[in-house]
């Protein structure tokens, strides 16, 4: 399985002269085709900003990372935009979609910066509608949703454009127990069923169970991987738990 | 420390509210501008001084509703500002800082900010005011004495009265809104939480329709009833063409967030779809302020054209109602005037002949000829009445050697009248436009003689100087028919030799030289009257320059105020985009399409305002146009093009800082969300 994302000697730093952060300080690891990996940490990790300079929003210091074959760090913003446009795909914690437009619209939005022609569009929504079973929903305005059916449609906007990589940054944080259920169940079958890799970075044990395969990061480093193998997710449930505990210790952001 | 903190907001707010600053600062300056006339007709010649005075007043009560409608836009700019700035009023009271304190350091920025404008203001208006002497002495068609810069106090005050009471109305305003609110609103500020509006699309297309029909009546309204009714209606018919574009707004932004959900093909490309949404969004969130918007710049388009008009029509028929340096009239009731009356007079007044270069003499006749006859009086005005009168006046006659003498100092071509016909002389365009009479036909009958209308063109000559108006038709006679008619009045008119000044002097050494024709002894005497053409020009130049200063002093405010209040709202709108368009962003939109799609946006939203009142304004300028009739149909074109300009100009730098700072605010520097 060649790898959608190499992340090799990766260095972020905040601030100047006497105030310098280290938020990430030397990561490195790839990512696989059709891998559906987590990032955990506690809160000042730094797994949002690693997921930030992956997603293109961020810039590195040092370091660099390689998608689909190409070398974001070195991309100038044009460029960049192009890349984000057509390569990734993104789920945020709030703030998802635009109030303005329908679910339908907001899916077909990320086709329509491509400018792929408009039948094509349509077809490509429903159709994505479909599969992730939200064609209830489509044409329903955001504040007419439930935080879980804005989310799933979020889910259907990341992946419509075929992205060699989704991010997803905290999905479930905003979201109650049942919904957060229904979501990781259609980034399920996005990966399974469309063969979509999926990057999410999460503080939730529960969430990280579904992954395949678990990155821990604390202080800006790698602390140690999981992977799920043959395991149940409750088993794979319990062995993170495990871990989250001895990455605690005194500054514990567990649940 | 309250006054460092004010002193740092206040430099700030000048940079991210400079539009705010810049509208404050030009209505200071046209303010002063319009209210320093005083100091400018100091210059002005003393016999234009009596009638620039009344310019001078009628300018100051206009001030009052100038300020009036200032300081609502002040507030309302004010209030918005606000608005964005409610997370920072929290900060400072979840900092400690009491009510009353917070209260305190925003009062100070108002007033910091205030005197700022005010002073940038009055040098603006002061540089700018010397360039409007100039203009002025242009108007009254003077030549200024002595030129030198002008400043007037009294101006200066005024202006900084009516401002100040405006900053401390805001000042007021502010503390209030601080102490109402709860600090868990100003915290929450930034949040808005627009319930978008749905619409079914049959109630928006009523309401569009709806808002068209009632559009409708208004103009039917304008071109159904006479300019006497008008009057009456004149404040109905604004209302209901303001309801009426209020229902066209919504109903046109209703049209597309309806719960359909139905997105057309066309607007699946770039960012459109975002683009539209968020200017319908907004045309309809703010329906209320673009219709007053509409109604300003329609207002502003009449008045602005129509004033250009009527000066350019003002100057070209000048030559109209003072052909001569100064024309003197006789009138008796009873007793026969006799040619030479007035010769006789001005000897006995001690008016030497000789100091005339030309002069002439002659009757005017009456006859019973109705004016209905040779002119159309259905176009002579919109109201009923005045074309009644204009109908059944009976027009007056002049012979044709008279004619020839008053065309001959004019240094016009004398005419030769065939027998058994007449000529017409019509010193106004607009009556001569009217006129029916058909060379060869068209009979009248006059001092028992049956005439036809001559072969020769219509003549455009004023006969003499006259305070009267020159909106009729005289009779160009054989001289034997006219020896038969009643006498009207006599007429001197001269153009002097000497320098105008010593002319007047001498001629009003008597003061017997006119006179009101009764000295309380119950003797019938000559009626004496005296116009003077440097005077008539002055008297009519200043009438029309009131209108054009008061055309242009309204017309500006109105621009400035509706095109600062749609900035503005862009600008705020910019702002509370700016998460929408930082996703866009993630989503993979470069920045040109992102600044294409806002450009898109506020081209729409500042244009469509505009629009709107310019198709208004076509009704309005026709009305006017028929109203007034003073004006032909070239004379509209270039006001209306000046208008136009002059709106453009405005709105289109207005447009610009908007749009320049809403690419700002929208170009996130860091895409990540705070």
């Amino acid at each position: 399985m060649s790898d959608i994302l190499t992340v090799t000697n990766l260095e972020k730093y905040f601030g100047s002269k006497g105030n310098v952060t280290k938020a990430l300080d030397g990561i490195s690891f790839s990512v696989g085709k059709g891998e559906f990996t987590g990032i955990m940490g506690p809160s000042g990790s730094g797994k949002s900003t690693l997921l930030n300079c992956i997603a293109t929003i961020d810039t590195v210091t040092s370091g660099q990372i390689v998608v689909g074959g190409e070398h974001i760090t070195t991309m100038k913003s044009q460029q960049l935009a192009e890349f984000r446009r057509d390569k990734l795909g993104f789920i945020f914690q709030d703030f998802n979609l635009l109030d303005t437009l329908t679910a339908f619209e907001n899916i077909a939005l990320s086709l329509s910066i491509q400018n792929r022609p408009p039948r094509q569009i349509k077809t490509l929504v429903q159709e994505i509608a479909r599969q992730l079973n939200i064609t209830q929903e489509l044409y329903r305005y955001p504040y007419q949703m439930s935080g879980g059916q804005k989310q799933r449609v979020a889910a259907a906007r990341a992946i419509v454009t075929d992205p060699h990589l989704i991010l997803a940054d905290e999905p479930t944080g905003a979201l109650d127990s049942k919904s957060a259920r229904m979501l990781l169940d259609a980034l399920t079958a996005m990966n399974r069923d469309l063969e979509a890799t999926i990057l999410m970075v999460t503080h939730d044990a529960f969430t990280a169970s579904y992954c395949h395969r678990i990155l821990f990061i604390k202080d800006g480093r790698l602390f140690t991987e999981l992977q799920r193998g043959a395991d149940s997710r409750k088993q794979f449930f319990d062995r993170i738990i495990d871990v989250v505990t001895l990455l605690g210790g005194d500054d514990a952001d567990v649940i | 420390m309250s006054f460092r903190l004010a002193l740092k907001n206040v430099r700030r707010s000048i940079r991210d509210y400079l539009v705010y600053f810049v509208t404050l600062t030009l209505s200071v300056c046209i303010f002063y501008m319009f209210n320093s006339l005083d100091a400018q007709i100091v210059m002005l010649d003393i016999a234009e001084y009596a009638y620039a005075t009344t310019i001078l007043s009628i300018i100051r009560v206009v001030s009052v509703l100038v300020a009036v409608v200032l300081a609502f836009l002040i507030l309302y700019a004010n209030g918005f500002i606000l608005r964005r700035r409610k997370r920072e009023i929290g900060l400072y009271m979840l900092l400690g800082l009491s009510a009353r304190r917070t209260a305190g350091v925003l009062m100070l920025e108002t007033l910091m900010l205030g005197l700022l404008a005010l002073g940038a203001g009055l040098a603006a208006g002061y540089l700018a005011s010397q360039g409007m002497s100039v203009l002025t002495a242009g108007m009254l068609g003077v030549t200024v004495s002595d030129y030198h810069f002008v400043f007037s106090p009294p101006a200066m005050t005024s202006t900084c009265i009516y401002f100040g009471i405006t900053f401390l109305i805001v000042m007021l305003f502010n503390a209030r809104s601080v102490s109402r609110q709860p600090l868990s609103e100003l915290l929450r500020g930034g949040q808005v939480n627009e319930r978008l509006k749905i619409r079914r699309r049959w109630v928006a297309a009523l309401l569009t329709g709806l808002g068209v029909f009632v559009v409708a009546i208004s103009y039917w309204a304008v071109f159904y009833f006479g300019i006497g009714e008008f009057a009456v209606l004149f404040g109905p018919a604004i209302l209901v063409n303001f309801a009426g574009t209020l229902l066209l707004f919504y109903g046109l932004s209703g049209f597309m967030l309806t719960d359909r959900g139905r997105t057309w093909n066309r607007q699946l490309r770039g960012l459109r779809l975002f683009a539209e949404r968020q200017l319908l969004s907004r045309v309809n969130t703010n329906a209320v302020s673009m219709t007053f918007i509409c109604t300003m710049v329609f207002m502003t388009l009449v008045i602005v054209s129509t004033v250009s008009s009527v000066n350019t029509a003002i100057e070209r028929e000048d030559g109209a109602s003072s052909p001569a340096d100064v024309s003197l009239t006789a009138y008796q009731a009873d007793t026969q005037l006799e040619a030479g009356l007035l010769r006789e007079h001005l000897e006995a007044s001690g008016v030497p002949i000789d100091m005339f270069a030309a002069w002439a003499e002659f009757l005017v006749y009456e006859t019973e000829v109705p004016q209905g006859e040779l002119a159309d009086a259905s176009k002579y005005s919109v109201d009923r009445d005045a074309q009644e009168r204009f109908a059944l006046e009976q027009v007056g006659a002049i012979s044709v050697s008279a004619f020839n003498q008053a065309a001959q100092m004019q240094g016009r071509e004398p005419i030769s009248l065939p027998d058994g016909t007449y000529a017409l002389d019509a010193p106004l365009e607009r009556i001569r436009a009217i006129l029916t009479a058909v060379p060869g036909g068209t009979p009248i009958q006059a001092g028992g003689r049956e005439l036809v209308c001559w072969d020769g063109p219509v003549q455009a000559i004023g006969l003499w100087t006259t305070a009267q108006s020159t909106d009729r038709v005289w009779l160009i006679l054989p001289d034997d028919v006219t020896e038969t008619l009643p006498v009207y009045v006599d007429v001197f008119s001269g153009n002097f030799a000497v320098p105008l000044e010593t002319g007047l002097e001498i001629m009003q050494r008597n003061p017997e030289i006119t006179n009101s024709g009764d000295d309380g002894a119950g003797e019938a005497f000559p009626m004496y009257l005296m116009a003077v053409a440097a005077y008539q020009k002055a008297a009519t130049r200043s009438g029309d320059a009131a209108v054009v200063f008061v055309g242009l002093y309204v017309g500006m405010i109105f621009l400035v105020a509706g095109a600062a209040i749609l900035a503005l709202q862009q600008l705020s709108g910019a702002a509370d985009d700016r998460p929408g368009y930082a996703l866009l962003s993630k989503l993979g939109a470069d920045r040109r399409m992102i600044e294409k799609a806002l450009l898109w946006q506020m081209a729409a939203y500042f244009f469509l305002p505009l629009g709107v009142g310019a198709v208004h304004s076509i009704f309005g300028i026709a009305f006017v146009t028929r109203a007034a009739g003073v004006l032909g149909y070239g004379d509209i074109a270039t006001g209306a093009a000046t208008a136009a300009l002059f709106i453009l100009a405005i709105y289109g730098a207005y447009f610009a800082a908007a749009y320049a700072g809403a690419c700002r605010i929208v170009r996130a520097r860091h895409l990540r969300q705070e």
